[in-house]
């Protein structure tokens, strides 16, 4: 057998997906993002204080959409600094699973020809250029995952490189933000205290319908009546929250229904296909979804 | 079949799934298979859970019984709500087109919801408002306001209808105009209301010339025909056009239920003044008698409520006796259904009383748990404490007991500022006595409905720990099955409820159990030691090898194919102590918070003072309240009757949650999630009373299938008598033993000590049922059958040490977290 790497770059699916440059091609618009609260502020000053922050909430409710304008304000946009602008990758995003090792964050030796080459996992070279390093989902990941960050979120700010016997101090410029869906985790998988009580956290929810209606009008690019609709849908939709719906629908999935609407298809038919399908599985959900997509659009 | 006689019940107790068949082939649209779907909808609009039941009957009643049955056609019933749930018809077959019959269902559970949303019961009647100022058919205000029954937050519907000569077509308006509120308000807001109602209510319309059909067309929005006013056509129509303008304003933008009240005043005077009032009565008269005309005794004895509806308005009482093929339900009420506006705001009032009640019982508690009265109740003497039978001279205990049988007795105290029993003469405690001995005689009857078949006998040995021997054959046990309730003694909303009251945490559960399942391609990867080898991470090892790094030598995998063999066996105490109420927790199902929110916008009666505000006024009404309405005293108002005898708001009422109810709904939950798994499981009870009438009651065996039979089996576990827990144990684990599962488990419920009248050498000598506990359950373990016990004693830490194996037992303080503490238990003892 042969004991060359496969193409190194699709090892774990790290390299090509998990990691996001927001500015590959040099665009440097800052990606639309509507402040629901003070989420920007805190941020901000959290950043100028180098604190870690962990954002909270249930999915598609614009926590990675919100990292991203963040990260280009700072590193491109109105608040870059001279040194921030050199940085290649402002923003590096990792989704986080269960097969995610330390190993795959920090880096590993390949096999280049009869060669060893080092090669940085994109947590180290988040930490050695000063960026952002955004872990999606962080309960998702193994347990030795999460220890590895406790030295990087005191003030210690150190990254121990254990194959290369190295400790990396962070660069002054570098954050860590984890996401984090408190609905989502059962009993089985929760942060352990001493990893949240590193980080400041930022509470998301879902938008009220006004501000939603403009992120829907805005991303799916419809009239504001319909967005507004989509809009009142979502809000009728989690006030079943009661009845163990509690998943609600993310902006996200609202948006996908705007696009459909967009793309020419009935309205009621894109809520079924893009909603009610979607967010539950159970036929009377279902068909509670669909009446009341009927009721209000 | 040879049996027919079994095949109906059969039928009957599939309700759901046997309408949900039919409903697929169906034109006609059955409540029953929708009702799931529909209460979300409701709920997505009130925030709140909603009940919808079946306006043909009282709640739970089978539908397949009362619509399917060829000598009892399905009553044509219209919708209405009142302050705790919703009313539907059970079937709707007004179109040829499935699809408009789900339209015409959806649209009247909206319009019932509008009545809500757009504050219909909040109405309160200012007599001295101008736009209510007297004319010649109104009654002038304060003649019409009898102090004596105004309500906790001011005079309102009934007060309103009183001040007119005829108060029944006062109400017939007022629902007219309301009605067209409401739409107007929903089409305004939902655009496919709009879309519905542009659809379905061309062929609601009602024909004729009546009067009655004519108010009817514009109730429901019908564009204003020519000629389609107050008069005939041959003469002029300019009452027409103002009785339009009316119904104009109402549905105008920003139109309050006062303004509907103000245009019912202002349509009275109109139809006063054109000599209309009289013709109109004519007319709802005569719907009347064309709907008592119909088969009506047909209709048989489950209709309780007739009487007491019959008052509520005419509209209602046509309604609902109406059999199709004699008069079918007009258009408006097919859409609109009905208002209880009265009934409605007679239970706000209620709640208020309530309240105020609970807070008067609260101080009287406190003040007789005082040391110098705890020998004399508020000066009673404690013989004369005799003639209410309180038990056990347990005097604390009893006072609560005590109060809560004396609530109708509150009249004796009107007029004062609190309840001094001592002021109480001889005969206020007669009727006391009197009052409870009878309601203790129902209860009782109640309880001996509960009966039970008796399946078969056991003998089991009991230990001794004196002896440190067993006694043989020392127990008889008696194994039972609940008897299959009667129709309106079953709680067959049970389940239901429970799985709504926890679905959040059941969605939680069964992703839990979703992962206990077993998983085929389920692929363990960094092992030691494994049947094939993970690439990736022996590249990953001979790499750093070459570096000179330490690598890893977790480099197999193994494909994880483990099956489930599982039979678990949950025990519930039955004790008679599970009766005890869960704190601090009320059924959620009511509306009651809605109502209070809508019905009193200005004067909250749960503010704080309100309790001083009525403690002296629980009217007569509440002086009257017979708790079974069985012998009616006094001249009969039928006001209050529906009041107090409209079943299906009265008994979905806040009720309090007992242990035993946790108990239950916590095995509700492990039954759905136990679906994922496929584990074998059975559910059992156990109470009794002295070692030869030990009770082990059987909701489902390991074979039977969890179905509406087991469901009311189980929801028919009630509190009993002692825990004597050693035989229910041994029992239990013979049965787990002869499953075939490799992994058995027993869990056992519980909440206190093991005791029975004679469970050790005196009463009050708990050793003894500890160690036979402790013995039962260490037979099980060496029988091999895992066993845990979860009690919901607070105080119970040290016996469950002492009697169960180490780590084998859980103490929950809190009842209510039993739900979401048993299936964690039940993964870590199965697997
Ligand atoms: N405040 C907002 N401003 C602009 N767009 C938003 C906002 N909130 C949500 N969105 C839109 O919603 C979409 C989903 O948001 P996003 O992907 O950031 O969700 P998320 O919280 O990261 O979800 P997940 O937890 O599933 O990763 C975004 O692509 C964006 O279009
Ligand atoms: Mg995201």
């Amino acid at each position: 057998m042969s004991l060359h790497s496969p193409s190194s770059g699709s090892r774990d699916g790290i390299a090509a997906t998990a990691v996001e440059p927001v500015t590959a091609d040099g665009d440097d618009t800052i990606p639309f993002y509507r402040p629901i609260r003070d989420e920007v502020e805190l941020f901000l000053a959290a950043y100028r204080a180098r604190l870690p922050v962990l954002l909270k909430g249930p999915t598609g409710c614009g926590k990675t959409r919100f990292v991203e304008a963040m990260a280009q304000r700072l590193y491109r946009g109105d608040l870059a600094s001279e040194g921030r602008l050199e940085v290649a990758e402002p923003l590096l995003t990792i989704a986080c699973h269960e097969d995610l090792t330390a190993t795959d964050l920090v880096g590993r030796y390949l096999l280049r020809g009869d060669e060893t080459v080092w090669i940085d996992g994109p947590l180290t070279r988040s930490v050695r250029q000063g960026s952002i390093c955004y872990l999606d989902e962080i309960v998702e990941a193994r347990k030795d995952t999460t220890v590895l960050i406790h030295a990087l979120t005191d003030h210690r700010r150190l990254l121990p490189v254990e194959k290369r016997s190295e400790m990396l101090t962070a660069h002054p410029d570098f954050l860590l933000v984890l996401s984090y869906n408190p609905g989502y985790q059962s009993v089985l998988k929760d942060l352990k205290t001493s990893t949240r009580q590193r980080f400041v956290a930022i509470e998301f929810d879902y938008p009220p319908a006004d501000a939603e209606a403009e992120i829907i009008a805005h991303e799916a690019d419809i009239d504001a009546p319909m967005a507004e609709s989509l809009a009142r849908l979502g809000e009728r939709i989690r006030a079943l929250h009661r009845s163990g719906f509690e998943d609600g629908v993310s902006t996200r999935l609202l948006i996908y229904a705007g696009q459909l609407i967009a793309g020419g298809i009935d309205p009621v038919r894109a809520c079924e296909t893009a909603i009610a399908q979607s967010v539950t599985d159970q036929p009377d959900v279902q068909q509670a979804i669909v009446d009341l997509v009927e009721t209000l659009l | 079949m040879g049996r027919p006689e079994a095949a109906a019940p059969y039928f009957a107790l599939d309700t759901r799934r046997a309408l949900e068949l039919l409903d697929e082939y169906e034109i006609a649209v059955h409540l029953e298979a929708h009702r799931a779907a529909l209460e979300l909808y409701a709920e997505a609009f009130l925030g709140r859970t909603v009940t919808l039941h079946d306006a043909g009957g009282p709640p739970g009643t089978p539908l397949l019984r009362r619509g399917r049955d060829p000598r009892r056609p399905p009553a044509q019933a219209a919708s209405s709500t009142d302050a705790h749930s919703i009313a539907l018809p059970p079937v709707v077959a007004r179109f040829a087109e499935r699809g408009d019959n789900r339209r015409l269902l959806r649209a009247t559970l909206l319009h019932q919801v509008g009545v809500h949303l757009c504050g219909t019961h909040a109405f309160r009647w200012d007599p001295g408002d101008p736009r209510f100022a007297p004319t010649r058919g109104f009654r002038h205000g304060e003649a019409a306001v009898d102090p004596a029954s105004r309500s906790p937050s001011g005079p309102g519907f009934a007060e309103f209808y009183r001040a007119f000569a005829l108060p029944d077509v006062a109400r017939l308006c007022f629902a007219l105009l309301e009605h067209r509120r409401i739409d107007a308000a929903l089409m305004r807001r939902f655009p496919g209301y709009r879309r519905d109602l542009q659809r379905l209510v061309p062929a609601l319309l009602p024909s004729g010339t009546t009067l009655l059909a004519r108010l009817e067309r514009l109730s429901l929005g019908a564009a204003a025909e020519e000629g389609d006013g107050v008069r005939t056509a041959d003469r002029t129509d300019a009452p027409g056009v103002e009785v339009r303008r009316l119904f104009a304003r109402v549905a105008a933008e920003g139109a309050e239920v006062h303004d509907s009240a103000a245009a019912t005043v202002a349509l009275w005077r109109l139809l006063e003044a054109n000599e209309l009032l009289q013709v109109l009565h004519r007319e709802m008269s005569a719907a009347v008698r064309d709907a008592e005309s119909g088969p009506r005794h047909a209709s048989g004895p489950d209709r309780a409520g007739d009487s007491a509806e019959s008052h509520d308005s005419v509209a209602a009482d046509d309604s609902e006796q109406a059999i199709p093929g004699a008069v079918e339900l007009s258009g408006a009420r097919a859409l609109q259904g009905e208002l209880r506006e009265e009934v409605a705001q007679a239970q706000a009032d209620d709640a208020a009383r309530r309240r105020a009640l609970d807070a008067l019982r609260e101080e009287l508690a406190a003040r007789s748990a005082t040391p110098p009265q705890s020998s004399s109740l508020g000066g009673v003497e404690p013989d004369r404490l005799g003639v209410l039978s309180i038990q056990d001279g347990d005097l604390s205990a009893a006072a609560g007991l005590f109060l809560h049988d004396l609530e109708f007795l509150d009249r004796a105290s009107s007029g004062r500022s609190d309840l001094d029993l001592s002021q109480w003469d001889d005969s206020d405690l007669a009727e006391a006595a009197e009052r409870i001995a009878a309601d203790r005689a129902a209860r009782r009857e109640d309880e001996a409905l509960g009966e039970h078949e008796e399946l078969a006998t056991f003998f089991y040995d009991e230990w001794d720990h004196r002896i440190r021997d067993y006694r043989l054959d020392w127990c008889r046990l008696v194994e039972k099955q609940p008897v299959e309730p009667r129709d309106d003694q079953r709680d067959d909303d049970f389940v239901r409820r429970t799985l709504r009251r926890h679905r959040t945490l059941l969605n939680q559960v069964r992703r839990q159990f979703e992962l206990l399942k077993p998983d085929v391609q389920r692929r363990l990867r960094g092992l030691i030691d494994g049947e094939e080898l993970d690439l990736d991470r022996l590249i990953e090892a001979a790499v750093d090898r070459r570096c000179g790094v330490p690598a890893s030598d977790r480099v197999y995998a193994r494909r994880d194919r483990q099956e489930r063999s599982v039979a678990a066996a949950f025990l519930i105490d039955m004790s008679a102590s599970t009766d005890t109420e869960v704190a601090g927790d009320d059924d959620p199902e009511s509306m009651d918070e809605v109502m209070e929110e809508v019905a009193s916008p200005s004067a909250d009666p749960a503010a704080a003072g309100a309790a001083t505000r009525y403690s002296g006024a629980i009217d007569a009404r509440f002086a009257d309240f017979e708790p079974r309405s069985s012998s009616g005293g006094g001249a009969p108002d039928p006001q209050l009757d529906a009041f107090w005898t409209w079943p299906p708001p009265l008994r979905q009422g806040p009720r309090k949650r007992r242990v035993i109810d946790v108990e239950k709904e916590a095995i509700v939950l492990m039954a759905e999630a136990l679906r994922i798994l496929g584990d074998q499981y059975a559910v059992y009870g156990f109470s009794g009373y002295g070692r030869d009438a030990n009770d082990f009651f059987v909701a489902k065996e390991f074979d039977q299938p969890y179905d509406r039979a087991a469901e009311h089996r189980l929801a028919a576990f009630e509190p009993r008598q002692s825990t004597r827990m050693g035989p229910a144990i041994r029992h239990a684990v013979d049965k787990l033993v002869r499953t075939d599962a490799r992994v058995k488990a027993l869990l056992v419920l519980s909440d206190g000590y093991p005791q029975d009248c004679d469970y050790g050498p005196e009463r009050g000598d708990r050793t003894y049922g500890i160690q036979d506990t402790m013995v039962a359950l260490r037979e099980a373990e060496q029988r091999g059958v895992h066993t845990f016990c979860i009690t919901v004693d607070p105080a119970g830490h040290d016996y469950l040490r002492q009697m169960c194996p180490e780590r084998r037992y859980l103490v929950i303080d809190d009842v209510a977290a039993l739900p979401g503490e048993l299936p964690k238990v039940y993964r870590g003892v199965t697997s």
